[in-house]
């Protein structure tokens, strides 16, 4: 379905953001990207989306190489980025202009049931909670029945009640479209909670150090799960600290 | 009723402007004063040969509306402001859109435009009427002058001032260029734009005055020049009094145009 092969990227100014990333995940599945600051998660998600050119390696999403921003690919950004000159209905059918008035209204109101937001679609972004713009930022991103929604770490911004809830609805989105997800966090609880697979990445460069299990026939109780993943953070830091201890102490010496 | 049908009813509730039954509390300072100044007048503390009561401005506006000359030089001077405004905004667009959008234009334009922005725009006046003559021509080149860079700076200064991160959303939605222009862009700006536009206006009928006192056959700014000439300051503001409404006038209906566009806006003054 999503296959990563080999991606890496180094930016202009010749620092080395991902090397060699290889994942492949399956069709329906929802995909955690876990790390800490500086890794490349961000990085790796806009190489998915197209907003990044991988400078070596290609993302291939259904047989299509993404070099740039492609229908079968919908993103959630960190903060809503809801267009405040448009309702709640003109925002989640922003990506669907083109389709006929009456699919479109008709779109558009069964993506408000499926967020809980009916009756919301008049209302202006300004007069939404953050959990509530949230969920229509994440309509947005579905109503153009993308293959792969990618999420990059929508819920840091949120209040914890706030964002178990709109972790049900990841849950339940992805059982009634089958859309296959993948969620960029630094939250351990978040990625045991949504991730079927959870993909460490270790800094200095971004690499991927431990790909674990979610909660599960495979990964077993989610407290195991999440004991795995905190003892592979911990990992994938030290050797991220080793590698920019040597990468620093290497420059050294040439001055 | 269907969801459909509820949703769109809810959209189109949302896009009304909101009526506001409010008192005028901005007519409260005017009214005031003028009831102070007739007050003052009426007592012989004014000199009613210099300075006359607004019963005598009023009774000079009556009379010019009633034989036409209030009618015939406002809309002179409305006809050049307008002429005059539609030139600079044009242009003023134009050059900010440009130079708000590219780094390379803005590098290459915006110290010239900025250095000519410096330079008094009466200074221009000797050049236009040597290069547009006497007439209509230079007059409107000089508002036009006026009101380009308030236009320009306003457009320049919104588009550069959009936030990048929802220019990134029409990316996602792989808008082309033109579309992310209509789509983003422009929605994005026009709150700015439209102030824009309304300080370029105020400009405007600055400048006309400016114009007319040059040298006019009519128009409002003429009949501050012939109030003076013939020592009738009842007629002088008499005009000022004409101009000020006009003005208010023109601003309150390019607010009022603008206001259906904007109503996002009134949502969120209505939540602040």
């Amino acid at each position: 379905m999503l296959i990563l092969d080999h991606v890496s990227k180094t930016w202009p100014s010749g620092t080395e953001a991902l090397r060699g990333i290889d994942l492949d995940v399956q069709e329906g599945e929802i995909l955690a990207i876990v790390g800490g600051s500086g890794c490349g998660k961000t990085t790796l998600l806009r190489c998915i989306a197209g907003l990044e050119t991988p400078s070596r390696g290609r993302v291939v999403v259904d047989g299509d190489v993404i070099d740039s921003p492609h229908p079968a690919v919908g993103f959630v950004f960190q903060e809503p980025r809801l267009l405040p000159w448009l309702t709640v209905a003109g925002n989640i059918g922003f990506g669907i202009a083109d389709l006929p008035k009456a699919e479109r209204t008709a779109r558009i109101d069964r993506m408000l049931a499926l967020i809980g937001l009916s009756g919301y679609g008049g209302r202006w972004p300004k007069e939404l909670s953050g959990g509530q713009a949230q969920r229509v930022a994440i309509a947005r991103a579905l109503i153009a029945k993308p293959q792969v929604i990618l999420f990059d770490e929508p819920f840091s911004a949120l209040d914890a009640v706030t964002r178990r809830q709109l972790h049900a609805l990841v849950r339940r989105l992805r059982k009634e479209t089958g859309t296959t997800m993948i969620i960029v966090t630094h939250d351990v609880d978040e990625a045991v909670a949504l991730g079927d697979r959870i993909a460490v990445l270790q800094p200095h460069p971004g690499r991927v150090y431990r790909l674990l299990d979610g909660p599960g026939a495979k990964g077993g109780a989610p407290e195991a799960v999440r004991q795995r993943l905190v003892t592979a953070l911990d990992g994938s830091l030290a050797e991220g600290s080793a590698r920019s201890d040597a990468a620093s102490s290497s420059a050294g010496l040439w001055w | 009723m269907s969801a459909v049908s509820e949703t769109h009813k809810a959209v189109l509730e949302a896009r009304r402007p909101a009526v506001r039954r409010r008192w005028p509390l901005g007519l409260l300072l005017p009214l005031a004063a003028t009831l102070l100044y007739e007050g003052l007048a009426q007592a012989g503390f004014v000199e009613a040969r210099l300075l006359p009561a607004p019963s005598a401005v009023f009774a000079e506006l009556k009379k010019l509306a009633a034989n036409g000359d209030l009618l015939y030089h406002t809309t002179a001077t409305l006809w050049r402001v307008l002429s005059g405004f539609a030139l600079g905004a044009l242009a003023g667009t134009f050059a900010g859109a440009l130079t708000g959008a590219s780094p390379l234009a803005r590098r290459l334009l915006d110290p010239t435009l900025q250095a000519l922005r410096a330079i008094p725009s009466l200074a221009w006046v000797p050049l236009f009427i040597l290069w547009l003559g006497i007439f209509e021509a230079s007059k409107v080149a000089l508002i036009a002058t006026g009101v380009f860079f308030p236009v320009y700076l306003g457009v320049m200064g919104a588009i550069r001032s959009v936030d990048r991160r929802i220019v990134e959303v029409g990316r996602i939605f792989r808008l082309s260029r033109v579309a992310l222009a209509a789509r983003i862009l422009l929605p994005a700006i026009l709150p700015e734009y439209v102030i824009a536009l309304r300080s370029g206006m105020g400009l405007g009928f600055m400048f006309v005055v400016a114009a007319e006192i040059m040298g006019a056959s009519e128009g409002l700014g003429y009949l501050l020049v012939d109030g003076q000439q013939l020592g009738k300051p009842a007629q002088i503001l008499a005009a000022i009094v004409a101009f000020a409404i006009v003005g208010k006038l023109v601003d309150g209906a390019m607010a009022l145009l603008a206001r259906p566009l904007l109503a996002w806006q009134d949502a969120e003054a209505a939540n602040g």
